[in-house]
């Protein structure tokens, strides 16, 4: 396993990161999860502009996204990134609060590898991922 | 003497003899003249004999072939000689016309004018003009002008001259134009628009009936008039004056349509002008077509205003669609996050510290989750019933027994400890949206489920009667039931009649299935009776009434 495999969360809300921080921690999980609370800083991220080198910021394996971020909305996000083709193939999940927000995202017609509906547990993000062959990096942990 | 005598009359007799030669020589000369003249003269005649024969026989020939039919007829209107030209008309040989009389071969409604034409050239032994109708052997009527003049025959008899032309074409269009010109005049005259002509000066030739109906002038007064003459305002003239000048000059149809302020108001009026020409193709005159379009005008500013309206409300409508979204969206993304926090937070603290704590602290934390999960669920309600009032209905033909078979199947399996008999009836097909009474009918079957929990033998039927009008459809069940002196507050969102610790749940699923058989044009009603059970009733419109 690559402990470099970079998961890039964008989120605003403080206590959903702390969660999802300590779900990884208790878990064990070795992937860096590099986290972003605004819109447009996931986009500077994304596409390396103002500080966000390549070095200190290398482009995730795949992004959990909110829809509701600051500034920038996930739509508009996930809209950024099916438009560019350096970013068009880069598998994107998005996080919801209710099932009712899929259609959003389905009548926006942007591909989306998946949902992971809050609060997310490892179960979710199992299964989530397994869908893009994606694993988890769980380190040499012994079972 | 005697021979003397005998000379002398010897002399004479010689003298009278050479003078009798001489005279004969004379004579003989003389007749021969007159012989050589007389041949002279005899051969002239026979020249001019055969010249007169040869103009005979031409112009029998220019008689007969004349392109017009001529005649000889008596006063008695016998016909004496005709014609080829008139024998072809009539169809028949000359040899059989010849001495039969003219009248035969007229319609019987034209003798009249036909003795009236031979009696006037009788009376003014000159000419005389008529027009009338033959009939040819092949029974067609042929039109005629008949122009007679007067002669006398070698026996002074009184014989008429007569050349008859054909006009049977000229008849037929002067007939079809006089029949399209009484058309064009039965549909001017009953037109709804006002017509009028104009001739090269502006000036009116002819104006319809409603024409002198707008104006409120006779006919009489308005043709020979231009616009101005009539009095209309300046720029109507001058409008009317430019367009139909261009209509004679580019020999084209122009529509216009302009405004009249008129005592009760603004009149809108559109014209057709339509140039008319002769036959070589130059424009004679322009007919004015008008019509009066305020009626039109005003439907269509009214259609114009009425759709900005609905622009408006459309837009409003949009706007508060917008809001709604967000709103909702807002509740179920932001009432949901704090509720996240609340329960993340708490079984954490669960989990990592609560191990050594006292049993009171883990009570609090056990209410704490209880609570957030019931705040997680009343979101999740609420979020339904906005759902199930917007989501756009589509109709087919639902069975209402397969979804409760289904369901109450469900049931049992997920409630193996409990023991429910349903009974469901037949003819449970309605018109309806399947989502939604799918959801409607499963609501009620839950609640039927969940208030006969403390019964000992639980019942729960679905079936329909068929009342005059409509099909009534019902959930029965012998579970507590209610006070129906509460029943109005059966459908009011969050309402309980049980407390939530006897029978839990969000108090919004009967306010859903109001709101989806209202949104069926349907009526929903109970009736119950406190520990018997609770009935509850619903109709729904049939295809094609529902909203």
């Amino acid at each position: 396993m690559n402990p470099e495999k970079v998961i890039l969360l964008a989120e605003d809300n403080s206590d959903e990161i702390e969660l999802i921080k300590r779900m990884f921690e208790k878990n064990r999980i070795q992937n860096k999860l590099e986290v972003i609370q605004e819109g447009n800083e996931v986009l500077d991220y994304l596409f390396h502009r103002n500080n966000f080198t390549i070095q200190d910021y290398p482009m995730p394996s795949l992004v959990l996204l909110d829809l509701k971020m600051p500034k920038v909305d996930g739509l508009e996000i996930l809209q950024e990134i099916r438009d560019n083709r350096k970013t068009a193939y880069l598998p994107v999940f998005i996080l919801i609060s209710h099932i009712s927000e899929k259609k959003l995202i389905r009548e926006s017609q942007l591909r989306v590898e998946g949902f992971i509906q809050k609060p997310i547990t490892l179960k979710r993000l199992k299964k989530a991922v397994n869908k893009i062959d994606f694993s988890l990096d769980f380190g040499k942990q012994t079972p | 003497m005697a021979a003397d005598k005998k000379e002398r009359k010897s002399q004479k007799k010689k003298k009278n003899k050479i003078l009798e030669n001489k005279e004969r020589n004379t004579f003989i000369n003389q007749s021969q003249i007159h012989r050589t003249e007389k041949e002279v003269i005899y051969q002239d005649l026979n020249q001019d004999y055969q010249k007169h024969e040869r103009l005979v026989q031409k112009f029998d020939r220019i008689y007969d072939f004349l392109p017009v039919g001529y005649v000889n007829l008596t006063k008695e209107g016998k016909i004496l000689r005709c014609n080829l030209a008139f024998s072809s008309m009539i169809g028949i040989d000359r040899s059989f016309l010849n001495k039969s009389s003219l009248f035969d071969f007229v319609l019987r409604k034209d003798w009249d004018l036909l003795s009236d034409h031979l009696d006037k050239l009788i009376e003014n032994h000159g000419k005389a003009k008529c027009q009338l109708k033959l009939k040819n052997m092949k029974d067609n009527v042929v039109h005629v002008q008949m122009e007679s003049s007067f002669d006398q025959d070698e026996q002074d008899r009184m014989i008429t001259m007569t050349s008859i032309m054909e006009i049977t074409d000229r008849v037929r269009i002067h007939n079809s134009l006089k029949k399209s010109e009484e058309m064009f005049r039965t549909l001017a005259e009953n037109a709804p628009d006002i017509i009028a002509r104009f001739d090269r000066n502006l000036r009116h030739i002819y104006v319809n009936e409603k024409t002198t109906e707008v104006l409120g002038i006779p006919k009489k007064e308005i043709l020979g008039k231009t616009n101005r003459d009539l009095g209309y305002p300046e720029n109507l003239v001058g409008l009317w004056s430019e367009k139909i000048s261009k209509v004679f000059r580019k020999k084209k149809k122009f529509i216009m349509e302009y405004q009249v302020e008129v005592v009760e108001g603004r009149r809108y009026f559109e014209t057709s002008l339509v140039p008319e020409f002769d036959e070589k193709g130059e424009v004679i005159s322009v007919l004015g077509i008008t019509r009066d379009v305020t009626h039109f005008k005003e439907h269509e500013q009214k259609i114009i205003a009425l759709n900005k309206q609905l622009d408006q409300k459309y837009r409003d409508l949009n706007l508060v669609n917008k809001e709604l979204k967000s709103f909702t969206y807002s509740v179920s993304h932001d009432l949901r996050a704090p509720l996240r926090s609340i329960k993340g937070f708490t079984e954490a603290l669960k989990e990592d510290f609560s191990e050594d704590w006292p049993d009171e602290a883990k009570d609090y934390l056990r209410r704490i989750l209880r609570a957030s999960n019931r705040m997680t669920h009343l979101i999740d309600s609420l979020l339904e019933l906005s759902r199930l009032s917007r989501k756009k209905l589509e109709t087919e033909l639902i069975d209402l027994g397969q979804i409760a078979r289904k369901f109450s199947s469900e049931l049992q399996t997920s409630h193996p400890e409990r023991n429910v008999e349903f009974v469901i009836g037949d003819g449970l097909e309605v018109w309806g949206d399947p989502q939604l009474m799918n959801a409607a009918l499963r609501n009620l079957i839950w609640n039927a489920w969940k208030f006969t929990k403390p019964c000992s033998k639980p019942r729960i039927e679905l079936g329909v009667s068929n009342q005059k009008r409509e099909k009534i459809y019902f959930v029965r069940d012998n579970g507590v039931g209610f006070d129906m002196s509460y029943s109005h507050k059966l459908f009011i969102p969050f309402q309980r009649l049980h407390s939530s610790s006897d029978f839990p749940g969000a108090g919004i699923g009967l306010s859903s299935v109001q709101r989806i058989i209202h949104r069926h044009n349907g009526r929903i009603w109970a009736e119950a009776e406190e520990g018997k059970g609770a009935t509850f009733y619903f109709t729904v419109k049939e295809k094609g009434e529902s909203k």
